[in-house]
C-alpha cells in the first residue's frame, strides 16, 4: 500500500486519539472511599510496593534500607522499592505521577499536603480506629484529616519554637522567658543593640516569611482556613494582629528585616548576632556540623512562642506525613508497611538517623534523641504543636504565593489592610477552583 | 589656496610621522592594557563562583560558619571528597550521566543535523512554517511540556507491559528509553544546525546533484563536513544539557540504578539542613568533566558560535 498524505494524516489522527484515550483512562482505577485494611496477617501479604520519600537522603538511606525496610521485607516477604525525591521536586513528582496514573504505593509528604491530595482522591482513607490506637496527641493529627476522615499519619516532625542565648539575656537582666507576645516584643527591644538584634524572626533560618506569619497567626488565636477548608480565615483579626506585631517589632528594631541568612551562611543566631531566634528542630544537624558549641548543654535556651491572647503558648509543626495511594494495587502490603514504619522501634531508629522528631514520645530513648536538645524540647511540648500550615484542599495552590504577599507587607510595599485583602483574594481564587 | 599654505612635506615629515606613529602605538598600548585589565576583572568575576566552590570543597564545615570566612582555608580537608563520594552511589550516577549525555550528544548531532539540513537546503513549501514552529518550540519552557511528554512516555505502546493502546503497564517509565528518547532532538539544536547549513554554498549541492550524488550523500559527505565546528558545538551543548539534566531523570526514574549525578548531588540537601562542604565537593567533581571538555574543545566551540551568527 502506498503511503499517501491522506493515509498519513489519518494514521496520525488515529494514533493521537489512541494515546489521548489511554491517557484519560489511566485515572479510572481510583477508589479513595475504600478504607484500608490495616490488620491483614503477614502471611497473607505478598508482591511488591514502592515508597516515595523525600527523607532518608545521603547517609540516612542505609538506615531506611537496612533498619526499616529489611525487617519488614524479611517478616512479610513483600519487596519494597524506594523512589527518593528532593523536597523541592516532590510536588512535581507526585503531580506527574498522578497525571500518568503511576504513583508510589506509600507516599511521604509534608504538613498541609494531605487535604489537597485527599480531595483529589489520591490518598486512601486510613481507618480511624487504627489511629486512635496509636495514642498520638491531637495536635499532631490535625493535619492528617480531610472532611472528617484520616488520610495520612505523621512519621517525623520538624518543630519550631524560640531559641535564645542565655548569656545575652542575662547581660540585660532578663532572667525568665517572656510569657506573652508583648513581653517578647519588649524583651527583643531591650536585647537589641551593640550589633545584636533582639529577635531573628525573618531571616529564613527556620522557615519562610509565610511560615513566620502563620506561626504568629496561631499565637494570636487564628487559623488559616475554616474547619471545612472552604473559606479563608487568615485575613481576619488574628492575621491583622500578627502582621502588625511584626511591623511594630521592625519599627523598634527588635526584628530586623534586613538580616537574611544567605544560603550556606550561618544564621544570625549561630553567629550570635541575634539574641533570640525562631529555631527548628531541623537546625540541630547544621549546628552540630558548623557551630558545635551551640549543641553543648546550657549553650542555648528554648521556649515556646507565647500567646498573644492569654492562651497557651504555641509550637509550629512541620514534618513528614505518610499516606497510602488510592491507586495502589497492593494496598494491604502498603498499609502493613505504613503500620511498620509507625512502630515505636522503627520510629526511634528513623528519628536517630534523620534528626527529625518522632510524632510520639513513646519511643525507645536513644543517645541520639537524648543528646539532641531541640528534639527533647519538641517531644516534651508536643501537645502545643498546634500551629500548622494548610487546612484546605486549595492550600498547595496558595502556599507559594503567600510568601510574596507577606513579604510585600514586611517591606512596606503594601499596608496591612491591602495584604489581608490580597491573602483573602488568593485563597478565594484557589478555593473556587477546587 | 590650500596648496600655498600646505605644510612642506620635506624635513619635518618623517619626525611628524614618527611622532604620530609613536602616539598611535602608545594609545593602542593603553587601550590594550585597559581592555586586558577589564577582561581580567571580568574573568575573575565570572570565575569567582567556581573558585569559591572549589575552595569551599576543601574547607572544614566549622570554617564555613566563620564570619568573616577566611579567603584561604586554614586546613585543607580533602576528606570532604571521599565523604561526599561515600554518601551515594556516585560511580553509578556518574556512569548514568555519562551515558545520558553521550546519547544526547550523538542523537542530537544525527537527527538535528538532518532536520537542520532539510530546513536550510531542501526546497519544500512547509519549510518556513516548520522552521517557525521550531523557533516557537524553543520559547516553550520545559515545565509547560513536562506532563504531556511524561504521558507519552508512560503510555508508550507495547513497552513496560503496555498494550497496543498504551495502557496496563508503565511504558518507558524507569527505563533508559525515557531518559534518552525525549531529549534526542532539541528544537534549539535544529535551529543551530539550520543556521550552520544556511551559510554553506548551495552551488556545491547543485554540482553534486548534477554529478548524481544522492541527497543523503550530499548531506553526509559534502555539506556536513563543512560545518565541523557546528557539529562540535551542538555535541558539546547537548552533552552539557544531558550531563546537567536533573528534573526529567528525577521524574521518569524511580530506581537508583537509573539516577544521574545531579540527583545524587541533591542528596546533600535536606529539608532543613545542607552539608555545604560535601555539596561543594560533589558539585566540584560533577563540574570537572564539563570543564575538561570545554578546555579541549573551546576553540571549535567559539568558532562554531561565531559562524552560526548567534555569538
Amino acid at each position: 500500500m502506498s503511503l499517501t498524505r491522506r493515509t498519513l494524516l489519518a494514521a496520525s489522527g488515529a494514533g493521537a486519539v489512541a494515546v489521548g484515550g489511554a491517557a484519560c483512562g489511566s485515572g479510572g482505577a481510583m477508589d479513595p472511599s475504600v478504607p484500608l485494611d490495616i490488620d491483614v496477617a503477614d502471611a497473607d501479604l505478598s508482591g511488591s510496593i514502592a515508597l516515595l520519600t523525600p527523607d532518608f537522603v545521603g547517609d540516612d538511606r542505609a538506615v531506611l534500607d537496612d533498619d526499616v525496610i529489611a525487617p519488614f521485607a524479611k517478616r512479610t516477604g513483600v519487596d519494597v522499592s524506594v523512589d527518593q525525591v528532593d523536597w523541592n521536586k516532590l510536588n512535581e513528582k507526585i503531580s506527574t505521577g498522578i497525571a500518568g496514573g503511576i504513583i508510589a504505593d506509600v507516599i511521604m509528604t509534608g504538613v498541609g499536603w494531605t487535604q489537597p491530595f485527599a480531595e483529589k482522591g489520591i490518598f486512601a482513607e486510613i481507618p480511624a480506629d487504627f489511629i486512635e490506637g496509636l495514642g498520638y496527641d491531637e495536635s499532631v493529627l490535625v493535619s492528617t484529616r480531610y472532611d472528617g476522615r484520616y488520610y495520612s499519619l505523621p512519621q517525623a516532625l520538624d518543630l519550631r519554637f524560640i531559641g535564645f542565648h542565655p548569656e545575652l539575656l542575662e547581660k540585660r537582666g532578663i532572667d525568665s522567658p517572656p510569657e506573652s507576645l508583648d513581653e517578647l516584643a519588649q524583651a527583643a527591644e531591650e536585647l537589641t543593640g551593640d550589633g545584636v538584634v533582639g529577635l531573628d524572626f525573618l531571616s529564613g533560618s527556620a522557615g519562610s516569611a509565610r511560615q513566620a506569619f502563620v506561626f504568629l497567626l496561631y499565637a494570636f488565636g487564628g487559623t488559616m482556613f475554616s474547619d471545612d477548608g472552604m473559606a479563608p480565615r487568615l485575613h481576619e483579626e488574628p492575621g491583622r494582629l500578627a502582621l502588625q506585631w511584626m511591623l511594630d517589632c521592625m519599627d523598634t528594631g527588635a526584628i530586623d528585616y534586613s538580616i537574611q541568612a544567605a544560603e550556606g551562611q550561618p544564621s544570625p543566631f549561630q553567629q550570635k548576632t541575634a539574641a533570640m531566634s525562631l529555631v527548628s528542630t531541623g537546625n540541630w544537624p547544621t549546628w552540630q556540623t558548623m557551630t558545635p558549641d551551640l549543641c553543648e548543654k546550657g549553650a542555648v535556651g528554648t521556649f515556646l512562642l507565647p500567646s498573644g491572647v492569654d492562651a497557651d503558648p504555641v509550637m509550629f509543626q512541620g514534618g513528614t506525613f505518610i499516606s497510602i495511594s488510592s491507586l495502589s494495587k497492593n494496598k494491604d502490603a502498603a498499609a502493613a508497611f505504613m503500620k511498620h514504619m509507625l512502630d515505636p522501634d522503627i520510629l526511634g531508629k528513623a528519628s536517630a538517623a534523620t534528626g527529625k522528631v518522632p510524632p510520639t514520645p513513646d519511643i525507645p530513648e536513644t543517645d541520639g534523641i537524648r543528646s539532641n536538645l531541640l528534639m527533647t524540647f519538641g517531644l516534651d511540648n508536643l501537645p502545643y504543636a498546634g500551629a500548622t500550615e494548610g487546612g484546605s484542599a486549595a492550600y498547595m495552590e496558595v502556599r507559594g504565593n503567600l510568601d510574596g504577599i507577606v513579604e510585600t507587607c514586611l517591606t512596606g510595599r503594601a499596608t496591612v489592610d491591602q495584604t489581608l485583602a490580597d491573602m483573602k483574594k488568593l485563597c478565594d481564587g484557589a478555593i473556587s477552583r477546587i | 589656496m590650500t596648496t600655498d599654505h600646505a605644510p612642506s612635506i620635506t624635513g619635518t615629515a618623517p619626525s611628524a610621522t614618527r611622532a604620530r606613529d609613536h602616539s598611535l602605538r602608545r594609545r593602542k598600548r593603553t587601550s590594550n592594557a585597559l581592555v586586558l585589565a577589564f577582561l581580567i576583572v571580568a574573568s575573575v568575576i565570572m570565575a569567582a563562583p567556581f573558585l569559591w566552590m572549589a575552595v569551599s570543597s576543601i574547607r572544614d564545615p566549622t570554617e564555613l560558619a566563620q564570619v568573616p570566612m577566611p579567603l584561604i582555608p586554614k586546613d585543607l580537608r580533602l576528606e570532604n571528597y571521599s565523604e561526599a563520594l561515600g554518601r551515594a552511589p556516585f560511580a553509578t550516577y556518574a556512569r548514568n550521566s555519562l551515558i545520558l549525555a553521550t546519547a544526547a550528544a550523538a542523537l542530537n548531532v544525527v537527527f538535528a543535523s538532518a532536520c537542520g539540513y532539510a530546513l536550510a537546503k531542501l526546497r519544500f513549501r512547509l519549510a518556513p512554517a516548520v522552521f517557525g514552529w521550531m523557533v516557537a518550540c524553543i520559547m516553550i519552557p520545559f515545565y509547560a511540556t513536562v506532563i504531556p511528554v511524561f504521558l507519552m512516555v508512560r503510555h508508550m505502546p507495547l513497552f513496560g507491559g503496555n498494550t497496543l493502546m498504551g495502557v496496563g503497564g508503565t511504558g518507558w517509565i524507569d527505563t533508559w528509553w525515557a531518559l534518552i528518547v525525549p531529549g534526542a532532538v532539541s528544537p534549539f539544536m535544529v535551529f543551530l544546525f539550520r543556521q550552520f547549513y544556511v551559510s554553506t554554498p548551495s552551488e556545491l549541492i547543485e554540482a553534486a546533484r548534477l554529478d548524481g550524488v544522492s541527497e543523503f550523500g550530499i548531506f553526509t559527505r559534502i555539506i556536513t563536513p563543512l560545518i565541523r565546528p557546528g557539529l562540535l558545538t551542538v555535541a558539546l551543548l547537548s552533552f552539557e544539557a544531558g550531563w546537567n539534566n536533573f528534573l526529567w531523570p528525577l521524574l521518569v526514574t524511580t530506581s537508583d540504578e537509573l539516577r544521574v549525578i545531579q540527583v545524587g548531588i541533591a542528596s546533600f540537601r535536606q529539608e532543613a539542613s545542607t552539608d555545604w562542604h560535601l555539596l561543594m565537593a560533589g558539585t566540584t567533581l560533577a563540574a570537572v568533566p564539563m570543564i575538561v571538555l570545554f578546555l579541549i574543545f573551546q576553540r571549535y566551540f567559539v568558532q562554531g558560535f561565531a559562524s552560526s551568527g548567534i555569538k
